[in-house]
């Protein structure tokens, strides 16, 4: 307790001159407070639990109004969230700044409580309100509202019915009435954020499995492509070819798009097996040349590594990613994307994928590893890159970024080198 | 004629195996299920089996573990297909396979298969490199 509410407390029990006066406050207040602990353990209703809350206080209090101000953290302002009172026109939703220059500003910016005998006398104190309202305030209890260590809002209490002045019982009184409200508040967001996590959860259960269906249907997709292709002639200019490889392109997008998805939705562990980084190159600069010749972007790979362990359908995933937004990186032609595999140190790789493009912002560069950030608006999922790290962390390695507006971006797959021979190791 | 194996329950991924293998000279063998395909491989020899891993009733773990124990097919090279994230949310690891089974198959290879690194693996195993 601070000394200014300790002094507060003496000066309401100095106001109490008998057992018999004090009585009866002492019952009125405990009822109070059981009343609003029952609101508090019973019901999830937030509103409700304010409502009821503040309105026992009140009562308890004998007081002609109260209001509960809660904190909007975006105009970082309190808000009348409850009002209840004769006068309370315009108030509901209203903002109040946390500042030195009202009642419930001051409480909040200095997060203690404070009782006013004569508003009008205060230097704190805005009138604005009153006019606004033709409520006349005359005596204030005003509690923060503090939840583990955070400011939430404050509460009022006004005036009270018998033309005293609120004292340090209705002070201490309104302290444990604010304890218990910030723990209702506090109960509210738990709740609402364990629905909200369910939601999610539920959703990425869903599309997960929505995602394999789809992946089980594009395996089928592939086989009957695969054998068009074979029997395709290369005419470019024969309108099947053309339709043919419309297809073939989206068909690819929808296949990157699920297996993104139920890469990131799983933990995995890596399925090391001996393979030629430098094929891996190969294969996933063949599978995007059709998409880099329509950009005119130059699309080229070399490596110098030997076999090492990795997960090779990861790293493919990885470097389709890469490979992938290298191109879409560069607008025009004149585009260059080189992907290359080479030995850092005995015990480290690097798989680098260097574009010529329009590269990044610096606040652009922060976020391109969360999960849903795109810069390509409705054409990318933003997951390719979350994606893209979470394979390189699952081999315990690291992805590294350089880029310069304008002038391109490079991105490094730092691996460690795993001997052909350690896959069943 | 080189013989390889197709064990998969699915018709559309064995004719994919088919239309990859075939113009590279293999002859190519389907089974629909697990237990075919085990007894399809005594029968056969192939020198190579392409094995799904999910299958209903004798799935592609048993048939590994079957087809390595059998005589007939010790000496088989065998090329698993695995999915991204397999149905029962149990990814397993190489080492895992290793360690249960006493061996491991050839090569992994994940579905969608991409046709080219499927021949290059094959090549892989089946050359002995």
């Amino acid at each position: 307790m601070t000394p200014k509410q300790r002094k507060a407390v003496r000066t309401g029990r100095d106001r109490v001159t008998g057992p018999e006066a004090a009585v009866p406050d002492d019952h009125r207040a405990l009822r109070a407070l059981v009343q609003v602990s029952q609101m508090v353990a019973g019901s999830l209703d937030l509103a409700d639990v304010l409502r009821s809350s503040i309105h026992a206080a009140a009562e308890a209090m004998n007081a002609e109004a109260c209001s509960i101000l809660l904190k909007d953290a975006e105009a970082d302002a309190l808000r009348f969230h409850i009002v209840d009172g004769p006068q309370t026109r315009g108030l509901t939703s209203a903002a109040v700044p946390i500042d030195d220059h009202s009642i419930a500003g001051w409480v909040a910016k200095h997060q203690e409580p404070v009782l006013i005998p004569d508003a009008y006398r205060d230097a704190r104190f805005n009138c604005d309100w009153d006019v606004k309202t033709g409520f006349r305030t005359k005596s204030i209890v005003c509690a923060p509202l503090i939840s583990q260590d955070r400011q939430v809002g404050v509460m009022q209490i006004l005036n009270r019915r018998d033309g005293e002045s609120f004292d340090g019982y209705d002070l201490v009184l309104s302290q444990a009435v604010a304890g218990l409200i910030a723990v209702a508040i506090r109960n509210a967001e738990e709740h609402e954020a364990r629905i909200k996590a369910e939601r999610l959860a539920t959703i990425g259960q869903t599309i997960a499995g929505m995602a394999h269906c789809v992946k089980n249907i594009l395996n089928g997709l592939r086989a009957g492509s695969y054998i068009i292709d074979q029997q395709m002639t290369d005419e470019a200019d024969s309108k099947m070819a053309r339709g043919w490889k419309i297809v073939r392109k989206n068909m690819m997008l929808l296949s990157n798009i699920v297996m993104d998805m139920l890469s990131y939705s799983k933990q995995r562990r890596p399925l090391y097996q001996p393979c030629r980084v430098g094929d891996l190159c190969e294969d996933v600069v063949g599978l995007l040349q059709q998409q880099a010749a329509e950009k005119g972007v130059t699309l080229t790979t070399s490596s110098d590594l030997d076999k090492v362990s990795v997960d090779a359908s990861g790293i493919r995933r990885c470097l389709i990613n890469l490979v992938g937004n290298a191109i879409d990186a560069c607008s025009d032609s004149g585009g260059l994307v080189k992907v290359d595999a080479v030995a850092e140190t005995d015990e480290r790789f690097v798989i680098r994928v260097r574009d010529n493009g329009c590269g990044m912002e610096p606040e652009a560069r922060e976020k391109i590893f969360d999960a849903f950030f795109s810069t390509k608006g409705g054409k990318g999922t933003g997951l390719g890159l979350a994606v893209t790290k979470k394979i390189v962390e699952e081999h315990g390695g690291e992805i590294r970024v350089e880029s310069v507006r304008g002038e391109g971006t490079e991105f490094a797959l730092v691996l460690l080198v795993r001997p052909a021979g350690e896959a069943s190791r | 004629m080189r013989k390889a194996l197709v064990v998969d329950d699915e018709s559309d991924a064995r004719e994919f195996v088919r239309a990859i293998l075939e113009p590279d000279g293999w002859e190519v063998l389907e089974a629909e299920d697990g237990a075919a395909g085990i007894e399809k491989a005594k029968e056969t020899q192939p020198d190579l089996v392409i094995l799904d891993v999910e299958m209903p009733n004798v799935n592609g773990f048993q048939v590994f573990t079957e087809l390595i124990k059998l005589p007939e097919t010790a000496g088989t090279k065998i090329v698993m297909l695995t999915g991204v994230a397999d149905k029962l949310g149990m990814r397993f690891s190489a080492d895992d396979m290793g360690n249960f089974l006493g061996r491991q198959p050839d090569a992994y290879v994940e579905k969608p298969i991409d046709p080219d690194q499927f021949k290059r693996v094959v090549q892989d195993v089946t050359s002995g490199d």
